[in-house]
């Protein structure tokens, strides 16, 4: 007979559980059970997915939640404090509350959200449970009273009558009370104190014989009593795993005193273990159960369990209302009711539900009152609405949108857009809604996407049901006030930001796997950080494959097997959730049911924060709006308010028009560091070769940077057609309208909609909806399927067809959606353009918010080299960012701020521009409270300069800085400082002003080491400078003089390491990208796999580097270095200045050795699956084997490829921050 | 935990059950089970040991435990015996003269 596992903790019991949802219900399929449940402790994270995989795999799913309870009472256990005196593991007992119908799953949500509010660690007052389940009819919760509860304690300890009293308590909260029976055949503990050889007994309370006293109990009192197995791990093995959480969290190490389980029997066993035990329970119990022989008895006990689980079984939709779409109450979106002053408390009454009458009647206006709001738009914005292109497309946009009801959305976010921009937030719309008029007329998305042939479909049809994605971006400094203003206006009630389950990753699970087998901290410590950020399960294959790891300690460590034990336990702990947090951009917007449906709890940042990650949310179909904080954003609105503050001017960067000739040229100079989107050296190199000259071709420039269009080798032809070297190729004439904006080559989603719905002669919203099939494989079979016969049907000729096909086919998972493009253009035409105009307040924005993948100093030497005058730190002038100030020679430059001064923090640098102006170093001790490091890094990096005259170079006569810092420590000495108002220094103390001691003043290169060490930046001379005689004596090629060298030449090139990039690219190998920057302009430089082995080492890990390479030439300006090999520099001036330019060819001709160095991948094997699968690729009779990603479309990609690499970024001597490392998502 | 009392053991069992032992050079008849369960292995110390040596069998999870009352030519003894699960491996574990 069959048993259903009525207690289950996953993996979203934080630090307790092993597996995932998916697992549990798989476990359950296997051993033919009709349901399972899912109760994780203190939480509902992992419900959503549980109810989808439990309803895919066709059995019930129950759903409950394992809760703490508040100490009261005589079984009151004391928490037990570890390290730090916190109690992590509070010990409290607990009970299993599972939901029964639609208001259970309501009073599970409210129970939940009101432990998050008393708080885990404190636990839940019966009262609770009562308030709960008064509030809900239509079902509520059904109490399982087990081993770890109060009841179950005072049965332990052989108090009836607390037992009985309890168990009266919990009658008394109006839920179902069930009696839950664990036996994984512990020793009883309570058998006797000592054992038979005198030690103490240890053990845990689900043994036989405590279940057998509690049935007994459960019979005496009249409750039904049911079995479960107090589930932690889905098969044996995963013992080890919550051997490992146990300790965790705990923070102790593994020790039998500090788990949770005393053997490993906690798993989703059979029907037939189940029976087993509870015959073992009935045995134990005297078999006169119910009058009962143990046999029946035992069987009686699984039917109870059973009957009880089929109640609960839970109905996605009806029960738990996934899929619902539950929209603000238009009168809140119109602003007619005031939302702010709704009680969100877990025990206020349910909200009521708006009738279906209700919500028609509402959908009806909503209608009404966005027709009205777009067609004064078209006025407005100038166009004509008679125009039948305007008008047939707006009510095509407009039917849509009533049909699916989904008018409220629309006006909702449009709401929130305007009272984002009414308070002086720059906001703006990307992804697919830029290609909806409506959001245009709704002033949503910027662009008229009639203007750039955007299509709705993409973005909205009348065949998809779901919720379409409206995402914002935000200035990234205001986007908690964009939070606020949406919390302001729809209440606390009805908005909740989406949470986010940060995973386990290598680093992590290593460090605590460790921790838990108290392996030495330092060997740990070493252990983790030499592996990049990856997934645990792929620490061996890095191990085996990454050259910089392979040829560690650790690399050979794990290659003769002594690792495995722990590798395993690290891959046991890999993905399992770790902490709850706040989404970085998604926020719920709903009507007064939302508590109902979601359990909230407060977020670090004091947000109210759904317990549902943002795949749940979609589909519980709850609105969630993407705000995204964008720091380009910031970045323009610090450059706009600078031009402002300096010539009075109010730029309005939203109006400026897109077709400026200083603009493009701006761009097609590929001089375009610091703006968004085409700043990396990938794009950098495409737009000198694509040379963009309108805001149409910026749309294609962005689109074309993706790895669909580079996998597709689009870039060449699409580019030689646009020279004009060749003519566009049209796979059928019928074609051309679709193809003619890219020259026959397709870039974008839309073109394959169209694609589609002209060969197939289906609508755009259907061939949408196959264009999504595309991406799998399945998908692609069955587009195939009807692709064919519906094309040939049409008269298009087989050959055609297949063409067509084969395009469509291999454009599949990739692609980009031109209205995401179009929205992306925008700030990237916007920042080229405060750039072409308004230098020094573009760098002042791009310095201050940081927004691009390079450093500072890389960008501050860009300034340089757009003119844009350098100006100091200063005390008297340096505030807190980056503001425009002008030279003496009245030129605007930039002033460096005080907030980059190393160790400073706000509050000082607001006391600093309090106090401006001062007369020097003493006044300036006097009249803040600077601490002394923070005054000294001051005076280092020249912030006294001015105001005691001393001059930019060095000179012999005069007080220096090491004169100042001297002072400071006289200062110091004095403590003369902080006099209150009115009172006089003492006669004894420091001279007011800094004496000439005749120390020497700091040279040049001590200068910029100073300014390195303290702002790390190069603000007077560019470090590289120092390198000059080396650089020359070696002929190495500066980035000035590269557009004069051949193809193929040999080349060095020498520089600061700004940035290094893994991207996917079209091989599948990993290929690295190094940008240097040589004070002359930035340098990339392309490392192959061959060229990894013996150079990754230092390629990752210095900071001022040599590079061998020969010259690649792309297009009229792009250049590019494919690496053969690179030197630390400062190395490469040791051996210089020891023997001469001689010995540095010897350096450079010594190849380090690299033993097990693996040939290039062979090419990887044509596997197709719907998600990439990895290959293993290797050459007959290679010693290594190598991974290659398969994508779907046949895209290979190395599975090191978005990666930062291992390691710690600071390469010795250098300065952090100083360079970039990514995966390469912004370019490269 | 305290020390296991060393000696020599083989243990003969019949369906996962007890019934005859050898310890230290002698011999002993089960005459009645006790009681059994399942312990935990201490799994992590052979971890925590080999981390850095080639591992050998993994540690075991757990063990059934079999409290007996056994008896020799010199009287009879209240013995526990853990029987690694998946094994032949048996050992002595407590001892109640």
């Amino acid at each position: 007979m069959s048993f259903v596992h009525l207690h289950v903790a996953s993996g979203f019991s934080l630090r307790y559980g092993s597996d995932t949802p998916q697992a549990i219900v798989d476990a359950a399929v296997a051993h033919g059970q009709p349901a399972v449940a899912l109760t994780d402790r203190d939480s509902m994270a992992g419900a959503v997915r549980f109810l989808l995989a439990a309803r895919e795999a066709g059995i019930g799913a129950i759903v409950g939640v394992d809760l703490p309870l508040a100490i009261d009472g005589p079984m009151a256990t004391p928490p037990t404090p570890a390290r730090g005196g916190v109690a992590r593991d509070p010990g409290l007992p607990r009970v299993v509350a599972l939901a029964r119908g639609r208001g259970g799953w309501t009073a599970l949500a409210r129970l939940t959200t009101a432990l998050h509010e008393f708080g885990p660690e404190r636990g839940l007052p019966r009262e609770a449970f009562a308030r709960v389940q008064s509030l809900v009819r239509d079902g509520g919760i059904t109490l399982l009273l087990g081993p770890q509860s109060d009841v179950g304690a005072a049965v332990a300890a052989r108090r009836p009558a607390v037992a009985s009293a309890l168990l009266a308590a919990w009658r008394a909260t109006g839920c179902e009370v069930v009696v839950e029976l664990v036996s994984h055949r512990s020793r009883d503990p309570r058998a006797a104190a000592s054992d038979i050889d005198g030690s103490p007994v240890r053990g845990r309370a689900h043994s036989t014989a405590l279940a057998a006293r509690m049935w007994r109990f459960a019979v005496d009192e009249r409750v039904p009593a049911v079995l479960t197995n107090a589930v932690r791990h889905v098969d044996p093995a995963g013992a080890r795993v919550v051997d490992v959480l146990d300790a965790v969290r705990r923070l102790v190490p593994l020790d039998a005193r500090h788990l949770d389980r005393s053997n490993a029997e906690g798993w989703c066993k059979d029907d037939a273990a189940m029976w087993q035990i509870a015959t073992e329970i009935a045995d134990a119990a005297g078999g006169d159960m119910h009058g009962f022989a143990s046999d029946s008895a035992a069987r009686h006990l699984i039917d109870t369990t059973n009957a009880l689980a089929a109640r609960c079984v839970l109905d996605p939709v009806a029960h738990a209302g996934i899929g619902e779409v539950h929209l603000p109450e238009l009168d809140v979106v119109m602003g007619r009711v005031s939302a702010a002053d709704l009680d969100t408390a877990w025990h206020r009454p349910v909200a009521a539900h708006r009738t279906p009458a209700e919500l028609a009647r509402e959908a009806a206006t909503a209608d009404t009152v966005l027709r009205g709001r777009c067609e004064e738009a078209l006025l407005r914005k100038g166009f004509s609405p008679a125009d039948p292109v305007v008008r047939d497309r707006l009510e095509a946009e407009l039917d849509t949108i009533a049909r699916l009801g989904f008018a409220t959305y629309f006006l909702t976010v449009g709401t929130v857009v305007r009272d984002i921009r009414a308070a002086g937030i720059r906001v703006a719309a990307r992804g697919s809604g830029a290609g909806s008029l409506v959001n245009h007329l709704l002033d949503i998305a910027l662009m008229n996407p009639l203007e750039h042939d955007l299509l709705m479909e993409r973005f909205l049809t009348p065949l998809r049901r779901a919720l379409p994605d409206i995402d914002i971006d935000v200035e990234s400094a205001r986007r908690l006030e964009a939070y606020d203003l949406v919390f302001a206006r729809f209440g606390a009630a009805r908005v909740a930001s989406v949470s986010m389950m940060e995973t386990y990753r290598v680093r992590h699970a290593i460090r605590d796997v460790g921790a838990a087998l108290g392996l030495p901290r330092g060997e740990i410590d070493v252990l983790a950080k030499a592996f990049p950020h990856i997934r645990a399960s792929s620490a061996r294959d890095a191990l085996r494959e990454l050259p910089e790891l392979r040829r560690t300690g650790i690399g050979r460590m794990a290659a003769a097997g002594t690792l495995d034990e722990l590798l395993t336990l690290v891959e046991g702990v890999d993905r399992l959730p770790r902490h709850i947090a706040l989404h970085p951009c998604g926020v719920l917007l709903s009507d007064t049911t939302l508590r109902d449906r979601t359990p909230i709890q407060m977020s670090a940042g004091a947000f109210p924060m759904s317990q549902f990650d943002k795949d749940d949310v979609e589909t519980m179909g709850l609105l969630k709006l993407d705000v995204l904080g964008i720091r380009m954003q910031s970045a323009m609105a610090h450059a706009i308010d600078e031009v402002e503050r300096t010539t009075g001017e109010r730029i309005d960067l939203d109006a400026v028009p897109v077709d400026d000739p200083a603009t493009f040229a701006l761009i097609q100079s590929t001089r375009t560091l610091g703006c968004f989107q085409i700043e990396s050296p990938g794009q950098r190199e495409l737009v000198g070769r694509f040379a963009p000259e309108t805001f149409h071709d910026l749309i294609i420039d962005i689109s074309l940077f993706r790895p669909g269009p580079v996998k597709s080798d689009m870039i060449v032809p699409f580019l030689r057609a646009r020279q004009g070297w060749s003519m566009p190729v049209y796979p059928h004439p019928d074609l051309r309208p679709a193809l003619a904006e890219t020259w026959g080559v397709v870039v974008f989603h839309e073109q394959v909609i169209r694609m589609i719905a002209t060969l197939g002669g289906v609508s755009l919203a259907e061939a949408d909806e196959l264009r999504r099939e595309l991406g799998s494989d399945d998908g692609q079979r069955r587009v195939r399927s009807w692709f064919y016969p519906a094309a040939l049907g049409r008269g298009y000729e087989l050959e055609t067809v297949e063409r067509v096909w084969e395009v469509l086919r291999s454009f599949a998972s990739f692609g980009f959606c031109k209205a995401h493009a179009a929205a992306f253009a925008v700030p990237t035409y916007q920042s080229a353009w405060l750039k072409a105009h308004h230098p020094a307040a573009f760098f002042a924005g791009i310095l201050t918010h940081d927004p691009g993948m390079y450093p500072r100093r890389l960008i501050l030497d860009d300034a340089r080299n757009f003119g844009v005058p350098i100006l100091g730190l200063d005390v008297n002038h340096s505030r807190a960012a980056y503001v425009v100030e002008p030279d003496t020679e009245g030129v605007p430059g930039i002033r460096i701020p005080l907030s980059q001064v190393k160790g400073i923090d706000d509050a000082s640098v607001e006391e600093i521009i309090a106090g401006q102006p001062f007369t020097g170093l003493g006044d300036f001790w006097t009249r803040t409270r600077t601490p002394r490091p923070v005054v000294e890094h001051l005076v280092l990096a020249g912030a006294f300069d001015a105001v005691h005259g001393i001059p930019p170079r060095p000179r012999r006569r005069g007080v220096n800085r090491r004169d100042l810092l001297l002072h400071v420590a006289d200062l110091d000495r004095w403590a003369g400082r902080r006099l209150p108002a009115g009172q006089l220094a003492l006669d004894c103390g420091p001279a007011d002003v800094p004496l000439r001691t005749g120390l020497p003043d700091m040279d040049a290169g001590e200068r910029v080491r100073a300014e390195l060490e303290v702002l790390g930046l190069d603000v007077t001379r560019h470090v590289v400078d120092f390198y000059t005689p080396l650089l020359d004596a070696l002929g190495v090629t500066r980035s000035r003089d590269l557009p004069g060298t051949r193809s193929r030449q040999e080349v060095l090139i020498a520089g600061v390491k700004v940035a290094t990039q893994t991207p996917p690219v079209r091989s599948g190998r990993r290929v690295v990208f190094l940008t240097l920057d040589d004070a002359t302009g930035p340098v990339d430089a392309a490392f192959f796999e061959d060229a990894q082995g013996p150079y990754a080492g230092t390629l990752f890990h210095a900071w001022l580097l040599l590079v061998r390479g020969t010259v690649r030439r792309a297009g009229p300006r792009g250049v590019s270095i494919t690496a053969s090999g690179c030197w630390d520099l400062a190395e490469v001036r040791r051996r210089w200045l020891a023997d001469g330019v001689e010995g540095v060819w010897q350096l450079l001709d010594e190849v380090p050795i690299d033993e097990d160095d693996d040939a290039a991948v062979q090419g990887a094997a044509a596997s197709r699956a719907s998600r990439p699968v990895m290959v293993r690729a290797g050459g007959m009779g290679q010693r290594g084997t190598q991974r290659v990603l398969v994508h779907p479309s046949g895209f290979r990609q190395s599975p090191w490829a978005d990666l930062k690499p291992a390691g710690d970024d600071v390469a010795a001597g250098a300065p952090s921050r100083l360079w970039h490392a990514s995966p390469g998502s912004s370019g490269w | 935990m305290t020390k296991r009392p060393p000696g020599a053991l083989t243990v003969v069992a019949v369906d996962g059950v007890p019934t005859r032992l050898r310890w230290r050079d002698r011999s002993y008849l089960v005459e009645r089970v006790l009681s059994h369960w399942v312990e935990s292995g201490d799994w992590w110390q052979a971890v925590a040991r080999r981390v850095g040596t080639a591992a050998a069998q993994p540690a075991p999870l757990s063990c059934t435990v079999w409290r007996v009352e056994a008896r020799g030519s010199r009287g009879a003894m209240v013995v526990d015996l853990a029987h690694e699960d998946g094994t032949d491996t048996w050992s002595l574990v407590r001892l109640a003269d």
